[in-house]
Order: structure tokens, then C-alpha cells, then sequence
């Protein structure tokens, strides 16, 4: 069975600066939903909001077409990878990954140089490493939807390719919403991809969509 | 833990004259506690909130076993 996430009718404003405008973004499982934008345009904004950490004047996010205000009280639901390191640094691989119910010995497979560190902190991690970790449990959290902010800085090319791989695998399960300004790494795993300018959210059918709103230079 | 032992000291030395002080002692650095957690810690909070613990019970189950630990040792040293 497929299931939807549905946002709409957002308005953020902060004071007298408007940062989103009747927004629309719609992600189903089975499918990879990206987000691109100009820095400040109010991505992350966005995707707190969505999650309910963030105060809308308004704002309509539905599962299922259900209303659900408060989205981080559901990890069942969704989870979400913020842009910035959300590990407590004190924590052991072990402890995270039994804490997300993800396996240890499939994440060694895939990043072999993790081997034997099961029980070291991941603060003792360089700062690649500690991203490649968060990545990977929200990506394998037992979500609906996971919402990725930037999953891919950070990381090294030879493991952006395997992340893009295992997301290919995890959204058979369920569905992604993702930013991130790598945009040619993220844009061809995408299967609909939005661009948020001036407020709005546009959704785009080719590459030169995106140029259009001032984005990216292609040629 | 730190405070609490702290003010268990201070209250062996100077006894139930000083609970008052020690008591709104207690309760200030707790305070500090959360504001220092509230504003350098709290991207931390996501790791919780994706495994399905709110912020609202991880105060209240850490701040009401604080307390509670703070209050059980000055009864059995009085």
C-alpha cells in the first residue's frame, strides 16, 4: 500500500519577512522527492515545519490525508536528518544502532573501514564519518517518510554513491524528501523535484526548470 | 549530580538552617541546566524525537529524577 505525506497552505513568516507562501509538496512511498533552492530561500524552514518544530502562522501537513500538527511525535511516521551533526557525541555505533533498530553488520558491508568500531564513540569519528552514520539510520529508520536535509555534505564521492544506492533499496519501503546542494548527485535519484523561490514551490518537469529560477547554471 | 552532592555536603556541614539556600540553589542551577542544554544542545534533540521520545518527557523524567534524588538524600542525611 502506498502512503502519502501532503503539505500545503504553509505560511512562515518572521516579523515583517515573509519565508514561505502557500507552499504544495506531495512525497509517496516508492519515490524520492527533491527540494532545491537557493541558499536562504527557506528549505530548511520548510522541513521543519513539515517535522512541527518549527511555528507556521499556518499550515496543512497530512499523512494519509490526516492531519498530524506535530509530526516529530511520530517516528513511525517520519524521521528527520538535519543539516547539523544531531548525534550526541558520547554514544557508541552500538548503542545508535540498536537504538534505531538498524543493523550493524549490513552498514559494515556496505563501509567496510567501520569494521571493529562498533564500540567506539562516535564522537572519536572524523566529521565524514559521523555524517555517513546519520544518514544511514535515518535512512534505515522504520519510518513512512524520512526527510534528508544536505545528507550528502560531507561525504566522500565513493560513499555519496553507495548512500544513493541504499536509498535506492529503502525507497521501495518508503518515501524520501530530500535537499541537498549537490544537486547533480541528488537530482538523478529524484523521481519529482521542487524548487522553492521567492516563497513558492514550483514543480519542475525537466533539468532546465530549476535553471530558470536562478539556481543553477547548466551550461 | 555534581550540585546535588555538592548541596548534600554543604547541608551535613551546616544543617537544616541551610536547606532554604540550598534548596533555591538547587533549583537555579537547574535552571542554567536547561538553558544551556536549551540553546548549545538542542540539535540534540532530533536524535530522540527520531527514535519517538518528545523533548516534554525527556525533561520531565530527567528533571523529576534529579529533583527526586536531591530530595531523597537530604532526607536520609537529616
Amino acid at each position: 500500500m502506498k502512503h502519502k505525506m501532503e503539505v500545503d497552505s504553509v505560511l512562515l513568516e518572521f516579523g515583517q519577512q515573509r519565508i514561505l507562501l502557500d507552499v504544495y509538496v506531495k512525497c509517496e512511498t516508492g519515490s524520492i522527492t527533491g527540494l532545491f533552492g537557493r541558499n536562504g530561500q527557506g528549505k530548511t524552514c520548510l522541513m521543519n515545519v513539515i517535522y512541527g518544530s518549527l511555528q507556521a502562522t499556518s499550515k496543512s501537513v497530512r499523512f494519509d490525508d490526516v492531519s498530524t500538527y506535530e509530526a516529530y511525535k511520530r517516528s513511525d511516521i517520519l524521521t528527520y536528518l538535519p543539516q547539523s551533526r544531531f548525534i550526541p557525541l558520547s554514544l557508541t555505533l552500538k548503542r545508535i544502532f540498536l537504538d534505531f533498530e538498524v543493523s550493524f553488520s549490513e552498514f559494515e558491508d556496505f563501509f567496510p573501514e567501520f569494521k571493529l568500531l562498533s564500540n567506539s564513540v562516535i564522537g572519536k569519528l572524523s566529521g565524514g564519518q559521523r555524517r555517513l552514520v546519520e544518514v544511514y539510520v535515518i535512512m534505515k529508520s522504520n519510518a513512512q517518510f524520512s526527510m534528508l536535509d544536505e545528507p550528502f555534505t560531507h561525504i566522500m564521492p565513493v560513499h555519496i554513491e553507495k548512500m544513493k544506492d541504499i536509498m535506492m533499496l529503502e525507497k521501495l519501503k518508503k518515501g524520501f524528501l530530500i535537499t541537498d546542494h549537490l544537486y547533480r548527485q541528488t537530482i538523478d535519484i529524484c523521481d519529482t523535484v521542487y524548487v522553492l523561490n521567492n516563497c513558492k514551490v514550483y514543480l519542475t518537469k525537466q533539468l532546465e526548470d530549476i535553471e530558470k529560477f536562478g539556481y543553477v547554471r547548466i551550461n | 549530580m555534581i550540585i546535588t552532592l555538592l548541596c548534600i555536603y554543604f547541608f551535613r556541614l551546616n544543617g537544616e538552617s541551610a536547606l532554604g539556600v540550598l534548596l533555591w540553589f538547587k533549583l537555579l542551577t537547574l535552571g542554567l541546566f536547561v538553558f544551556f542544554i536549551e540553546n548549545y544542545k538542542k540539535k540534540e534533540f532530533y536524535y530522540y524525537q527520531n527514535l519517538g521520545i518528545s523533548k516534554s518527557i525527556l525533561w520531565i523524567s530527567t528533571l523529576v529524577f534529579d529533583f527526586a534524588l536531591f530530595v531523597v538524600l537530604i532526607i536520609l542525611v537529616a
